[in-house]
């Protein structure tokens, strides 16, 4: 037998079963990433790199489900449980007894494998994912929600100690990626947070701002996001710290990129502002979060 | 009965004894320890945090490498002998080909278990050093594991006396590391397929290996798995034995009839 | 009592990489004594290893019979009485001649002490003493034959099957081996044997089987062979009527040369020539050449 043949048989299979439905989609890309025009992007390497810490980030929520593999809900079977809401779904991998062809070999596969029904899940600790986000950085430098995502697990456990080396693993980062718009915003959210700082919170979101509106055309869906973020805690940090003029002024700047946002207009909202003299409720900003 | 075991004993321990010679087992553990230890520069965070991903990466490291122990040793066994000639000197003994088969086949199992057991004991040493706490389900893993690596030496036998090594080694991986995604692709499709495709679905699953059967990572990786039932062993010891049978019955169909 | 090897009307056919068939064995017969030496000759591709392999039941054949002391080729009960060298001897890398043959004396049903004792014994026999813990992949192809005739010498088989018996073998090797197989012989063994070297034929066989194109081209006992290939000739001064003994007669000045081919001729020359007052100057009894017999009986039969 030639050496091709069992790939060859392999591959085609696979592609049968592609072809016998539309409805499978695979989730290993993050459905979130920075959007990079650098011409290294497009080299084998860096598309081997982006690829791993993509998986990477996919692989976490494996973590979270404490083992547990997902996939999206066919459009059938999100019908089937009533989410007709267009968004995606997730269900196991690994099917229940109900919808599993395969008898036997099914239930101890469900036994040996990590398996539960869905209503027993249960979510774990998020920091047995901080080996996963090392590597994706690692990977990947410019994984931008690697770097703040990572950095808001570490900084969970609110501890000094744990505060300072999520802002080490953020400078970090933010070392790799200075013109990024989502790692500044992260730093002021975590003073703020954290350390109730809203005088020094200030500085980081400026420079979110000042990154976001030099890209502004280049930023993706995402970094947008995190631009307009970066806008609203900012009108919260001036509001919080008596600025109203900057605040006026941030809003303003603001609504001329993000016209339709509530929040910032708001948070600006002359029956809401706080006397000079009035210490926020710190538990406000930390649902927020 | 006793003369055959001495027979597959001795076999085997020829196998063996070759394997730890060629230093193919050192290289493979070595390697293994090294990626283990070099998890622990991931330790950025500090210690805690890390028990999953290196429980993880242990389980994934060693299904890994013995797996690929697994496929090469036994693809490349009856080939070798067949094309170093040494079958001759053997076969000339009063032995059967299938005796010369499982005697093989017993030689693969051993030197991947040995592997196994190599890998498994340096892993334990790096488990220890990132404070993991070792769990029954660990101990359920490793003996799941022992028989799905069996079953793929059985496998990898079979291939090799119908194909090239090569293409034996190449098919051997397919399936080993493949029959997972082809599995959980066919349980995806199943609902949505058509009827005709339906039923091939539930023919290739019958006649797959189910390697993913005998593989307790994602539990014994992850924290507060209970042990799996006494059922589901047996079930597993069972379906080795019979579909372990079955490939060294297909496998000797042919080498028997062989030229050699 | 049943042949040591029977083989009658043996065909041998395999399938060429092409898908072609070529018939390798072509309705061979033949037996072998038991105690009997037997030299099994033919040149490249005649059909002398698929033969061999046929009664080790390496092959099976596609019609025909092989039998090994009565029992059918290939069997466990035949091959328990067989040692058997292959043509190419090649022995696991990684063990030592000790561990190669600790392995088959185990697979014969060997074991314990003796298998233990016999292992060395034969390595010593077969000049291995201080290469035995040597690994087998260090060893030189002589060396390595060695071991296989070590091999095939284990648990004292009935009947000896060897391959190009003397293929890597130095004269010293080959003197020591024809020496071994001799007292194999004067024990009582069997030994059937292929091998290219016609002079270990000659002095080992009682009997050879030439084979071309998978077909038996003569069986001859080796005793008749010889006298039959051996040359005699006389020298002499003077005349001698000897034109009715042979045409093969020569002069050179007063001496005159005649050759003949069976000793009766050169005796009653021997006695013409002194009867007619001649006088000899030479008798020699040549050995004939195993070689020219091989070369012109292969070229007849082609």
């Amino acid at each position: 037998m030639k050496i091709w043949y069992a790939p060859f048989a392999a591959v085609s299979l696979m592609a049968a079963i592609g072809w016998s439905t539309d409805e499978v989609t695979p989730k290993v890309n993050p459905p979130i990433r920075r959007e990079r025009s650098d011409a290294g992007d497009s080299s084998l390497g860096s598309q081997i790199q982006t690829s791993a810490s993509g998986w990477l980030w996919a692989y976490t929520e494996v973590y979270l489900a404490n083992g547990i593999k997902m996939r999206r809900m066919t459009q059938k079977e999100a019908a089937e449980n009533g989410f007709n809401d267009g968004r995606d779904h997730g269900t196991t991998v690994i099917p229940p007894p109900a919808k599993d062809f395969r008898g036997i070999f099914g239930d101890v596969d469900r036994s040996v494998n990590a398996w539960n029904a869905v209503q027993r899940f249960k979510q774990n600790d998020p920091r047995q994912c901080l080996p996963l986000f090392r590597l994706m950085t690692w990977l990947d430098p410019n994984f931008v929600e690697a770097w703040t995502n990572g950095a808001m697990v570490i900084a969970m456990d609110r501890t000094e100690k744990a505060n300072q080396m999520a802002m080490e693993f953020l400078r970090e980062g933010y070392k790799r990626n200075p013109d990024c718009v989502d790692i500044p915003t992260t730093f002021g959210m975590l003073e703020i947070t954290r350390h109730r700082d809203f005088d020094k919170s200030i500085g980081f979101f400026q420079k979110a701002v000042e990154n976001g509106q030099r890209r502004f055309d280049a930023l993706s869906e995402n970094e947008k996001q995190a631009f307009l973020s970066a806008y609203r805690w900012l009108t919260l940090a001036y509001r919080n710290t008596g600025r109203l003029k900057q605040m006026n002024q941030a809003i303003r700047e603001g609504l001329t990129y993000f016209p339709d946002d509530q929040v910032m207009p708001g948070t600006g909202r002359p029956s809401i502002v706080p006397p000079a003299s009035y210490q926020p409720p710190i538990g406000v900003t930390t649902r927020a979060l | 009965m006793f003369a055959r075991v001495k027979t597959y004993k001795a076999l085997a321990r020829g196998v063996v004894l070759e394997s730890i010679r060629r230093k193919d087992l050192w290289v493979v553990a070595i390697l293994g320890f090294l990626i283990l230890i070099g998890s622990g520069a991931l330790g950025f965070f500090g210690v805690d945090g890390m028990q999953v991903f290196v429980k993880d990466l242990a389980v994934t490291v060693l299904g890994a490498f013995s797996t690929i122990v697994a496929v090469m040793t036994s693809t490349r066994l009856l080939p070798e002998e067949i094309k170093q000639r040494t079958l001759y000197p053997l076969l000339a003994r009063p032995i059967s080909r299938l005796d010369l088969l499982i005697g093989k086949l017993a030689g693969a199992i051993a030197v991947t278990w040995l592997a196994f057991f190599l890998l498994a004991s340096l892993t334990s040493v790096a488990l220890l050093s990132f404070h993991v706490r070792f769990e029954a389900i660990m101990v359920q893993y490793m003996v799941a594991k022992m028989m799905g690596l069996a079953l793929m030496c059985a496998f990898g036998v079979m291939l090799s006396v119908y194909m090239t090594p090569s293409a034996a080694a190449t098919t051997a991986f397919v399936f080993t590391f493949g029959s997972s995604i082809l599995i959980r692709a066919m349980t995806s499709a199943y609902e949505v397929a058509s009827p005709g495709m339906q039923f091939v679905f539930k023919f290739i699953n019958a006649i797959l290996p189910q390697f993913t059967l005998f593989d307790m990572g994602g539990r014994a990786a992850n924290v507060g798995w209970d042990p799996v039932p006494m059922w589901v062993m047996a079930f597993l010891l069972v379906y080795l034995v019979i579909y372990g049978s079955g490939l060294v019955t297909i496998a000797w169909t042919r080498f028997n009839r062989r030229a050699l | 009592m049943s042949d040591a090897i029977l083989v009658e009307d043996l065909q041998v056919r395999y399938r060429s990489k092409k898908g072609r068939w070529i018939e390798a064995v072509k309705g061979l017969s033949f037996q072998v004594a038991p105690g009997e030496v037997v030299g099994f000759l033919g040149p490249n591709g005649a059909g002398k290893s698929s033969t061999l392999k046929a009664l080790m039941g390496f092959v099976a054949p596609n019609s025909g019979r092989c039998e090994i002391f009565g029992i059918s080729a290939g069997t466990l009960a035949a091959k328990s009485r067989i040692g058997y060298l292959p043509e190419v001897a090649m022995y696991y890398p990684y063990l030592n001649p000790v561990e190669t043959l600790m392995l088959y004396g185990e697979l014969q049903g060997l074991g314990g002490k003796k298998l233990k004792e016999e292992t060395h014994h034969l390595l010593e026999v077969v000049g291995l003493k201080d290469a035995k813990k040597k690994l087998n992949k260090s060893l030189s192809k002589g060396m390595l034959q060695r071991v296989g005739i070590a091999q095939s010498l284990l648990g004292d088989p009935d009947l000896l099957i060897l391959d190009e018996v003397t293929s890597g073998l130095d004269p010293v090797g080959r003197k020591e081996l024809r020496h071994l197989l001799l007292e194999r012989k004067n024990a009582g063994a069997t030994l059937f044997f292929s091998s290219h070297e016609l002079s270990e034929v000659d002095m080992l066989c009682d009997r050879i089987l030439l084979i071309n194109q998978g077909k038996m081209v003569e069986e001859r006992l080796m005793a008749p062979l010889k006298d039959e290939l051996r040359n005699y000739s006389i020298a002499f001064r003077g005349q001698a009527p000897l034109h009715d003994l042979t045409q093969d007669l020569d002069a050179q000045g007063e001496i005159h040369r005649a050759r003949f081919q069976t000793k009766d001729a050169l005796m009653q020359a021997v006695a013409r020539v002194q009867a007619a007052g001649g006088e000899l100057v030479d008798i020699v009894s040549q050995e004939g050449s195993l070689e020219d017999y091989f070369i012109n009986t292969i070229e007849r039969a082609a």
